[in-house]
């Protein structure tokens, strides 16, 4: 019905109309002039300073004429400049109706004067309070009791009648422009109803703010309760209804945290199609049959034209979410180097692995007879061969992706460390399970008991030995899971007389007098209780949040309420380092994959990076106005994730940015619906694999920001999730008791093979679902597959009853 | 879905009252409408900001439900003091209500904060240490199948575990995904895995082993193990085994144990012995039925055992008579048959009388009331006999409590209380007759006495049960002069006074009832 058919389509059109709605004086619309997006409604600050000088100054002239009046008319709370039954002209004079109606008028639009014109009587008709007041002194000086009353009574009526109406252009907006949205064809109506949301939010921000919360409150269960509305847009936005709507006065929204990041932290990004952006144009520029409409669009909204046809309503589904709508596509095209480091990466051992045999084997057979891993001297040996080896193969295939080993500096690997590798590929990736559909893994299971709402975080090795579990008592346990007991290093004095080349040092540094006391406690909990061992680590003073534990288990890293991180050593079992710089409590910490580095998000709204040799903060990611709730490190130590509470995924690069520039995030992701949990790249480094509340596990390619697909299924929120070491399967937990298994390497493989086609429609879950595992009472928050496949769940057993903390399942 | 919940109830806010009252009792006495409602709007907002922030905590620590440490975090997230003393106790607020003292009398809540008395707190016992963090472990799944152990849910899926622990051939070896059927026909071996063998070895050395203790584990161990129905072939066949072999040399004692292994198997709820029946039934009836159970009967208790293996039988016949047609009927002709044979011993009768009148009211009614008659006339006659055994007079005595036991009660809940003598011996012979008239005179006048408000009851308000029960019986009670004459023992399948649980299947289906009993020679096994 809005069609005309001289708009349609060109930039030059364009062109044509905001210069003819310049001449008009109602402009707000400048033809973009970026290259990439043909159309982008602009900032236009220019324009909107200037008219609301214009606007102001009027008003002062006005007022110095006739101040009075002014006056009355701001105390009937109506903001003159926006609402068009608020242009109460005074009956008084007529001379200062006319001379204010042009000021008026500028900034409204052409219904709003024909609204104007169509009940000048009734405005007329209109007394403002103090007026009002006087008259009513007067009458009572002359005790003229029947008159009050009905003045009264008149009064009240008339003054009823305009505080209704403060809110009646809000529901003809969005009214009309939900009709408009359901006029359109069914095949680009989602296009549409993306604006509803966003527009519905600052219509009720702006009501809340002119003091009109009744009318607000009215305006919000209105549509909140549409269950129209509520099963498509309003679907992935219920955290922050909820915020929205606990927001009732002007002083709440100024201080809000929500509104922050909706309204000042960018603009709304919304992609649309070319087609629909015309009509979309026609509707609110053309047309301005609705001002308000117009007005927040150019203040709040950015469009984006997205090439091609309409967009799938289930994929724009998918993708919304995010406080601020979409992702600006230009923000996720530089480049990203997710390739895998070399030196550094055990799956291409095992490519190697026959060379290595071919070569290394060769020469232990002339030198030590046979190829037996026994002594370490000779896995040095093999271990110096290996890397050369591979260094002279390196440079015949570079993974293009990969970005360059010195990039971000990562220190050499240890000797222990490299001793590490190696036995952990001979003596495990050799080994390890190969989990088919046929062939899927065995779960030992790990119940924690006696510690609902006591736990709050858990961690394990990388070698899946040491558990470490994190208590809202401040206080780290770390327990040790297979028969080792955790041993504490010798003094210095005694380390200083140890021989350095006896090839037991490792060993011997340890002391083991304890040995004798556990043997005789050995008696009283052997098979009972499989943990030999515990440690107690105290120093934080607020809930732990965050544990990690780098690859060769001599550090673990703690965060926590009280705003620091800690370092603690294994062998020592104290506390190293504190770390200061964050000023909220902290929420998560992780070690780079190569330790060294790492990093650590917190509440006040940064992420940072640190390196365990400095006090110092390396690096800080800082997002605005919104806390960053949990974060990953890439496997080639380049990038970090982050995920904060807009429910945008955020991947940042660790390399130094130019000078005096912001660091910006290389990639940011919107798609869940609810705060995230848990984020893991995949272990080839391409993908990144989010879940959360939101029951949704999203993957996404880091090379261009898009999502490959999302795997429902889970029937509440997701908690842990983990990769098996060859990368191909996935393994979720969820608070549901339920732990699923999803064949990543096949989805994968069907993405490359460009038989997922997820821009047209969600990929059946089931085809790649395995199998689930279910459990008793226990809400899997940590899950992890051991170097030869095998899965390992932990989690907190949830008492029957709520009420009772302790439970009694207790051997008897 | 709580959040969607959250957002379409109304906005919530304190209510203004209890602003105005925090107001005056801090010696603010004037303050305006406006400034009370500005003030409780103020105070609302700051809850919610902090509840939205400790919902962030709540979340962060994986759980689903917020606790006031959340809030306190939250607090000091925004440099608030926190507050001491406001915990939940027992999940309760420490709120109490009582009424304020002023001008308008309100109710106020207020922190239940009572004075302690310091020797009290020093003589109280130290309360108890809650219990540290413990960690178990357990096989969650075993390639890719979860095992049914009590860490794990109890049934994943019922029909799986059912297919499985009736055949559980197919689930060792069927593989999970390439499923070859003429595999299945080829391979047969049941094997237990090492576990289950010792598991298997333990058990059932521990039942008929000599320490009592070690018994009692294992009873509770078969009662509520859940992964059991691979070794229960075993478990089964073992009790039947046993029986067929302790009968013989009247081990008394292992016949009881095994009966007590057979009412374990029958209590786990996990466990479905219905393919097991054909061996189950014959042992429980030989130890019901058996002339001789025990190296000396006259002086040892074996009456205990026919007791206890009857009430199995009923239970047995309870449980699963509703998914095998004809399985009561066939127990029940069993029992029936003992009396049509002179030659039988007296014990055998007894054993019988028991394993009917356990099955409830409806059997003795039915059944146990025409035999009655017969019985008497058989002590009778076996009184006549001078070479009365010491044995057979412990038996008529037993018979006799049994048939005291259960036929007065009833009788009393089944016929009107029109009890004349006559009508006694007409219907018990002349040996029962009198004694039970006695006593059902002496029960009835009891329960009169006891209570006449109940016995007014029970004689009129059941009247459905009146008049249904003699209309059913009508055939084999209203005539009884003719009926007892009649042997009950020939009672055909088809005028069987067995009423059906099924009438319509049975009647449709007599003899698919009779094939779908798998033991369908099962009274050919019994030892008598």
């Amino acid at each position: 019905m809005h069609f005309s058919s001289s708009s349609t389509a060109s930039p030059l059109s364009q062109n044509q109309i905001s210069n003819t709605t310049n001449s008009n004086n109602n402009v707000l619309f400048v033809p973009s002039n970026t290259s990439k997006m043909s159309f982008i409604i602009p900032n236009n600050n220019n324009n909107n300073s200037s008219q609301q000088q214009i606007v102001s100054s009027s008003n002062i002239l006005s007022a110095t004429s006739n101040s009075g009046m002014t006056t009355s008319i701001n105390l009937n709370g109506i903001n003159t400049q926006t609402n068009s039954t608020s242009n109460i002209s005074l009956s008084s004079s007529g001379q200062t109706s006319q001379t204010r109606s042009p000021f008026l008028q500028r900034p409204a639009t052409d219904q709003q004067q024909q609204q104007q014109r169509t009940t000048p009587s009734q405005s007329s008709q209109q007394i403002p309070q103090e007026e009002f007041m006087k008259i009513l002194r007067v009458l009572q000086d002359n005790n003229m009791t029947e008159s009050i009353e009905t003045l009264k009574k008149e009064y009240q009526s008339l003054f009823n009648k305009t505080t209704s109406s403060v809110s009646e252009p809000y529901f003809n907006a969005l009214d009309g422009y939900i009709a408009y949205v359901q006029e359109q064809p069914d095949s680009g109506r989602h296009e549409f109803a993306q604006l509803i949301y966003p527009l519905f939010v600052h219509m009720y921000l702006d009501l809340v703010e002119k003091d009109h919360l009744e009318e607000a409150q009215r305006f919000f269960m209105t549509y909140v309760k549409n269950t129209l509305l509520q099963a498509t847009v309003f679907a992935s936005h219920k955290d922050d209804l909820f915020r929205i709507k606990s927001l009732v006065s002007k002083e709440q929204i100024a201080q809000s945290e929500y509104v922050k990041s909706f309204r000042h932290n960018g603009r709304y990004w919304i992609k649309l199609c070319n087609a629909s952006l015309e009509l979309l144009d026609q509707f609110l520029i053309k047309q301005q049959k609705y001002p308000l409409l117009t007005k927040i669009v150019q203040a709040y909204f950015q469009l984006e034209i997205n090439d091609g046809s309409a967009r799938n309503a289930e994929t724009q589904r998918l993708l919304s979410g995010g406080r601020l709508g979409e992702i600006k596509t230009e923000d996720n095209t530089n480049r990203m180097y997710f390739g895998l480091l070399r030196d550094h990466d055990l799956t291409r051992i095992l490519q190697h692995k026959s060379i290595l045999a071919s070569s290394a084997g060769g020469d232990n057979e002339d030198g030590a007879g046979d190829d037996q891993p026994s002594t370490s001297k000779n896995r040095k040996k093999l271990k110096k061969d290996f890397f050369n080896q591979r260094q002279s193969k390196a440079s015949l295939k570079v993974d293009p992706n990969a970005p360059q080993l010195t990039r971000i500096p990562i220190p050499e690997l240890r000797e222990h460390e490299r001793m590490d590798l190696i036995n952990t590929f001979q003596e495990d990736y050799s080994r390890m399970l190969k989990i088919t559909p046929d062939n899927l893994p065995s779960c030992c299971y790990y119940t924690l008991l006696n510690g609902y709402l006591e736990i709050n975080c858990l961690e394990i090795s990388e070698d899946s030995t040491l558990l470490a579990v994190g208590g809202k008592n401040s206080i780290i346990y770390v327990y040790s899971l297979n028969r080792q007991k955790l041993s504490t290093m010798k003094l210095p004095h005694e380390l200083e007389r140890l021989d350095k080349s006896n090839e037991h040092v490792y060993e011997q540094m340890m002391t083991n007098d304890d040995s004798n006391n556990n043997n005789k406690d050995d008696p009283n909990n052997n098979d009972s209780d499989i943990l030999h061992n515990q440690r107690i680590l105290c120093g934080h003073t607020g809930p732990i949040y965050g544990l990690s534990m780098s690859r060769e288990k001599w550090f673990l890293l703690s965060c926590s309420e009280d705003c620091t991180i800690r370092l603690w050593s294994l062998l020592t079992w104290t506390c190293l380092i504190t770390f200061r710089g964050h000023t909220q409590p902290v929420f998560d910490v992780q070690f780079g994959p190569f330790g060294h580095y790492f990093a650590s998000c917190s509440l006040d709204k940064t992420a940072r990076l640190w390196c365990i040799e400095h006090a110092q903060t390396l690096r800080i990611f800082t997002d605005g106005c919104n806390d960053m709730e949990a974060l990953c490190f890439h496997p080639n130590s380049n990038y970090i994730a982050t995920s904060s509470a807009d429910r945008i995924l955020k991947i940042w690069d660790l390399l130094e940015s130019k000078e005096g520039q912001q660091l910006k995030p290389i990639r940011q992701m919107s798609g869940h619906k609810l705060n995230v949990c848990i984020l893991k790249f995949s272990k080839d480094g391409k993908y990144l694999i989010s879940a959360g509340y939101d029951r949704q596990i999203m993957i996404w390619d880091c090379s261009n920001g898009s999502l490959v697909t999302c795997l429902l299924g889970h029937t509440d929120a997701v908690f842990s999730m983990d990769l098996s070491r060859d990368g191909s399967i996935l393994c979720t937990g969820s608070v549901d008791f339920s732990i699923r298994i999803w064949n990543f390497g096949q989805l994968i493989k069907d993405k490359d093979d460009g038989k997922l086609d997820t821009v047209q429609r969600v990929t059946p879950t089931s085809k790649y679902e395995l199998v689930t595992y279910r459990t008793k009472r226990t809400s899997t928050t940590l899950i992890h597959f051991t170097r030869r496949n095998l899965l390992l769940g932990f989690g907190v057993f949830i008492p029957q009853n709520e009420t009772i903390t302790t439970t009694t399942k207790t051997k008897n | 879905m709580t959040t969607t919940d959250q957002a379409k109830a109304p906005v919530l806010h304190f209510p203004y009252s209890s602003t105005q009252f925090i107001a005056d009792s801090n010696q603010c006495q004037h303050l305006t409408d406006e400034c009370i409602k500005y003030l409780t709007l103020e105070a609302t907002g700051v809850v919610r900001f902090l509840l939205q922030d400790a919902l962030k905590f709540t979340r962060k620590c994986r759980r689903t439900k917020m606790i006031t440490d959340d809030f306190e975090s939250a607090m000091k997230m925004r440099y608030l003091e926190p507050i001491v003393g406001f915990r939940l106790s027992n999940g309760n607020l420490p709120f109490k209500t009582t009424t304020a003292v002023g001008t308008n009398h309100r109710e106020v809540q207020c922190i239940d904060d009572h004075e302690l008395q310091l020797d009290q707190v020093i003589t109280a016992p130290l309360p108890k240490i809650p219990f540290d963090i413990s960690i178990r472990t357990h096989w969650l799944a075993i390639d890719g199948k979860q095992p049914t152990i009590n860490e794990n849910p109890e049934i994943v899926s019922k029909a799986d575990l059912t297919a499985d622990s009736l055949d559980p051939m197919k689930s060792l070896t069927k593989k999970r995904y390439n499923l070859d059927a003429s595999k299945i026909k080829t391979s047969n071996p049941h094997e237990l895995s090492l576990e289950q063998q010792i598991y298997y070895k333990e058990i059932t050395e521990a039942c008929v082993g000599s320490e009592e203790q070690k018994r009692q584990e294992a009873i509770a161990s078969l009662s509520t193990e859940t992964g059991l129905h691979q070794i229960l072939p075993r478990v089964v066949l073992f009790i039947s085994e046993g029986v067929k072999v302790n009968l013989m040399q009247y081990n008394l004692a292992i016949l009881i144990y095994l009966m007590r292994m057979t009412s374990a198997l029958l209590e786990n709820k996990s466990l479905y012995c219905e393919k097991y029946l054909h061996q189950l039934f014959p042992a429980i009836m030989s130890c019901i039925l058996a002339k001789q159970l025990c190296a000396r009967p006259d002086t040892d208790n074996h009456w205990a055992l026919r007791d206890y293996a009857a009430s199995r039988c009923a239970q047995m016949v309870k449980m699963f008579s509703a998914n095998i047609h004809g399985l009561r009927n066939r127990i029940v002709r069993i029992f029936l048959r003992t009396f049509q044979s002179e030659r039988l011993p007296l014990v055998t009768h007894y054993g019988a009388l028991v394993g009917l009148c356990e099955m409830g009211q409806e059997a003795i009614e039915e059944l146990v009331f025409p035999i009655i008659r017969p019985l008497g006339d058989r002590i009778v006659k076996s009184h006549e006999n001078a070479t009365l055994s010491s044995m057979d007079k412990i038996t008529i005595d037993r018979i006799n409590g049994v048939i005291s036991k259960f036929i007065p009660t009833a009788y009393r809940t089944s016929r009107q209380p029109s009890d004349e003598l006559e009508h006694f011996k007409h219907e018990f012979g002349s040996y029962y007759g009198p004694r039970l008239h006695a006593q059902i005179i002496q029960l009835r006048q009891q329960s009169r006495s006891s209570s006449s408000q109940s016995s007014q009851n029970r004689q009129f308000s059941p009247s459905t049960g009146f008049n249904s029960r003699p209309s059913i019986l009508l055939p084999g009670q209203t005539s009884p002069s003719s009926s007892h004459h009649q042997n009950p023992g020939s009672v055909t399948p088809s005028r069987s006074p067995v009423r059906p649980l099924n009438p319509s299947l049975s009647r449709q289906h007599p003899q698919s009832s009779t094939v779908s009993l798998t033991p369908a020679n099962s009274h050919e096994n019994v030892i008598l």
